[in-house]
């Protein structure tokens, strides 16, 4: 492939274009299809409100989440939207374990109240945010965070999260639909397989 | 050209599963002139239905068994209570469940067994705690069917490329995929430790083959079905050619739950549920269950009856038992430069020095190192070395992403019995059908193997220039993407359901073929023989067909 294309769009149409148009008149319907669904995905406006969390849960979710992966000389998951994408993989696909989560944030929160009477966690300085982290971070609720923090910052940019691909971009991917070599530094000048001497 | 059969119609052939093993059984009968159905109970996507995206199908069970309506139990031994995994977690045993099977997702790395796989137990003796046996066939006769494979499926690689390549009649069809990075830092590492490096074989067209289109390099192989027919998946090869035969039907979201058997113990046809969950029965002059390792033992058990009140074709009580998932390794190297790994194929380059047994380290256990990926970048991000998993460290490794690679250690699993696939007694899937009960507790030389081969892929790595090297801990399996020896094959009825040509031992007009007709675990890559398997049975099934002999 001479050119790499830059979207699955492209790529498509790039295919297509390469398969002549017979194939996508027999194609049309599919192609459609996927094109309808990622114009969908790309245009829905990400939302401000929430649709399973609380403004109270979500300022603690959101302080969780910047600790998990945080801001310095470059964006986390605070700009990475990853508050948004929990939110509403916490009412879509992972609806399933939306109450336990619900049960170990209150129990999350309980505990530190304890400690620190008159605050709440996204109030706390950063110390004492990580100390408090340190002591919690063994529990289901702190994997399970995590967890969708983690996927929060690099999933399809189509959930909610990795917002203008922040997290591929800490990442160094490059989200790219198709590639040609050489592809990393080591391959660049490869001068081809030699069976070794000893071989066969 | 698809041939549609009517449901009162005795057809000659009604296959189960149309994964590996399916997809190539349905397309040399077919091509042998019998009229076949073949049975999936999962759906009919094509090329342009698959995409890049890690959540839905690493997270969602995009295509692979959920447990929302497939659920499944685990426990390590017959003694403990048997759990589902928690929410989220894959399935103990997963696998795709749409037309192509598990070909459709899989990394398509297509290793040959070697001479001594057929062999072990006469090599190396019993072994405590294990049914190790040799196969009833040797290399020398599977090997025509290796290269059926090579030529049918399109297998990429390089003939003579090592000294442990076991023997082969033709070259490969293919040059191999172009080396990625990690793939020149293997052959660098374990050549500067005197070792023989070679490109790996996968069935993934690297220049265009029998209508589908090369490689693009996406890098999204395993866990995605090819976006341009570049694997070589059954859905892409096998299907429509049995399809274009005019003798092939495969009716998807067809979930056969019960083989229907007469009074003088024949099958008689298949029960399914079709895709509005109406009981249906299709009529059946044979039947052959490719089914996987998984769902063909099952199947076999769900199909008990008064004349067969164990299951059937389980007069040995061996139909899930002996179960192997393979053991493995990861080794993280981290280097200088970029390798960008998430791009391309999974793996480039493979080193099989380690392959046998050797008596010297003190216990049984073979395998293979190969160079690759790992995951993809949010699959990749979840797990890091030692140390806090998150906060500003964390952050720092995953900047090391586009300079990572894994050197993976693909290792043997020894058949013990108590290794099973069951029914379990008191969960039910969304059907109404008892779910699977894995019972699965590793080997201890196969967990002595895998840390010994982890060594060697560290080794491999430090050799290579890393600038460090992370690993992951080797744990008990809890999940397997290739299930094994679960409907053995043997000369003995008493200790093997299948016969050397994949007929069951108790049920004339009964085959099986797939990874559940494996004796030894091999090293981790099952496909390539599972797929050599079933040329060579469709090809005797055939002849036994034509001689009336079914």
């Amino acid at each position: 492939m001479a050119h790499p294309t830059r979207t699955r769009r492209q790529f498509l149409a790039h295919t297509a274009s390469g398969f002549g148009a017979t194939w996508i008149a027999a194609q049309w319907p599919a192609i459609a299809a996927v094109h309808m669904h990622a114009a969908a995905a790309t245009t829905n406006p990400r939302s401000l409100t929430f649709g399973f969390l609380t403004q109270d849960e979500a300022r603690d979710v959101e302080a969780l989440a910047a600790q998990i992966v945080p801001s310095d000389d470059t964006p986390g998951a605070r700009e990475a939207g990853a508050l948004h994408f929990i939110d509403r993989s916490l009412h879509t696909w992972a609806a399933s374990i939306a109450d336990p989560f619900r049960v170990g944030l209150r129990d999350f929160q309980a505990e530190f109240a304890t400690g620190h009477p008159h605050l709440t966690f996204a109030a706390a300085d950063s110390q004492t945010q990580v100390a408090y982290l340190t002591q919690v971070d063994g529990t289901e609720f702190f994997r399970t965070i995590r967890f969708l923090t983690l996927l929060g910052m690099f999933a399809l940019p189509s959930y909610g999260g990795n917002r203008d691909g922040i997290g591929w971009t800490l990442l160094g991917f490059d989200d790219t639909h198709a590639y040609a070599p050489p592809f990393g530094y080591y391959d660049r000048d490869y001068a081809g397989f030699i069976v070794a001497e000893d071989g066969v | 050209m698809t041939r549609r059969f009517r449901e009162s119609e005795r057809v000659d052939f009604v296959v189960v599963g149309s994964g590996a093993a399916g997809g190539v059984m349905a397309r040399e009968l077919a091509q042998a002139g019998f009229g076949v159905v073949v049975m999936e109970q999962g759906p009919r996507l094509e090329a342009q239905d698959f995409e890049h995206d890690e959540l839905k199908y690493w997270f969602n069970y995009g295509i692979t068994n959920d447990p929302a309506r497939s659920p499944q139990t685990f426990r390590k031994t017959t003694l403990d209570e048997a759990r589902p995994p928690q929410a989220g977690a894959l399935l103990p045993l997963t696998y795709a469940r749409t037309v192509g099977g598990s070909s459709v997702h899989y990394a398509a790395n297509y290793w040959r067994h070697h001479e001594v796989d057929f062999k072990e137990r006469s090599l190396h003796g019993a072994i405590p705690g294990a049914a190790l046996e040799d196969w009833p066939i040797t290399y020398a006769e599977l090997e025509p069917y290796y290269t059926k494979v090579d030529w049918e499926i399109g297998v990429s690689g390089l003939a003579g490329a090592h000294p442990n390549e076991p023997p082969r009649s033709q070259p490969y069809p293919m040059p191999p995929l172009p080396v990625k990075s990690s793939g020149v830092l293997l052959e660098r590492g374990a050549r500067r430790l005197g070792l023989h490096p070679f490109p790996a074989p996968l069935a993934i067209a690297s220049r265009p083959y029998r209508g589908r289109a090369p490689c693009i390099h996406c890098g999204f192989c395993l866990g995605f079905g090819c976006e341009v027919r570049a694997k070589g998946s059954t859905l892409y090869t096998m299907i429509p050619e049995a399809e274009a035969t005019g003798r092939c039907e495969v009716r998807g979201e067809s979930y056969v739950f019960r083989l229907a058997t007469s009074p003088k113990g024949r099958v008689t046809g298949v029960h399914y549920f079709d895709r509005q969950r109406r009981e249906r029965f299709q009529t059946a002059r044979a039947v052959v269950v490719c089914a996987n390792g998984a769902e063909t033992p099952r199947l076999l058990l769900m199909s008990a009856s008064s004349q067969f009140p164990d299951g059937l074709a389980n007069s040995s009580g061996l139909v899930g038992k002996h179960l192997m998932l393979n053991q493995g390794s990861n080794s993280f190297g981290v280097f200088e430069h970029e390798l960008n790994e998430y791009k391309s194929v999974q793996v480039t380059r493979v080193v099989h020095d380690f392959y046998n047994t050797d008596s010297k380290r003190g216990f049984y256990g073979g395998g293979g190192i190969d160079a690759r990926i790992g995951r993809n970048p949010a699959f990749w991000t979840l797990s890091g070395p030692e140390g806090p998993q998150w906060g500003k460290a964390y952050k720092d490794h995953l900047r090391s992403f586009p300079r990572t690679m894994l050197a993976a250690g693909w290792t043997t699993s020894l058949p013990v019995e108590a290794n099973s696939v069951s029914l379990d007694p008191v969960l039910k899937d969304s059907w109404g059908q008892p779910a699977i009960r894995c019972t699965y507790k590793d080997h201890p030389d196969d967990l002595k193997f895998a840390a010994w081969l982890r060594d060697r892929a560290d080794e491999i790595l430090a050799a290579a220039g890393a600038l460090r090297v992370w690993r992951k801990p080797i744990t008990e399996t809890t999940v397997g993407l290739a299930m094994l020896g679960t409907c053995r094959m043997g000369n003995d009825p008493r200790r093997s359901v299948i016969d050397r040509f994949h007929r069951t031992h108790d049920v004339a007009n009964l085959f099986v073929c797939d990874g559940s007709s494996f004796v030894t675990s091999g090293r981790g890559q099952p496909t390539m023989t599972i797929q050599a398997l079933a040329f060579r049975a469709a090809e005797q099934i055939a002849r036994f067909a034509r001689r009336n002999e079914i």
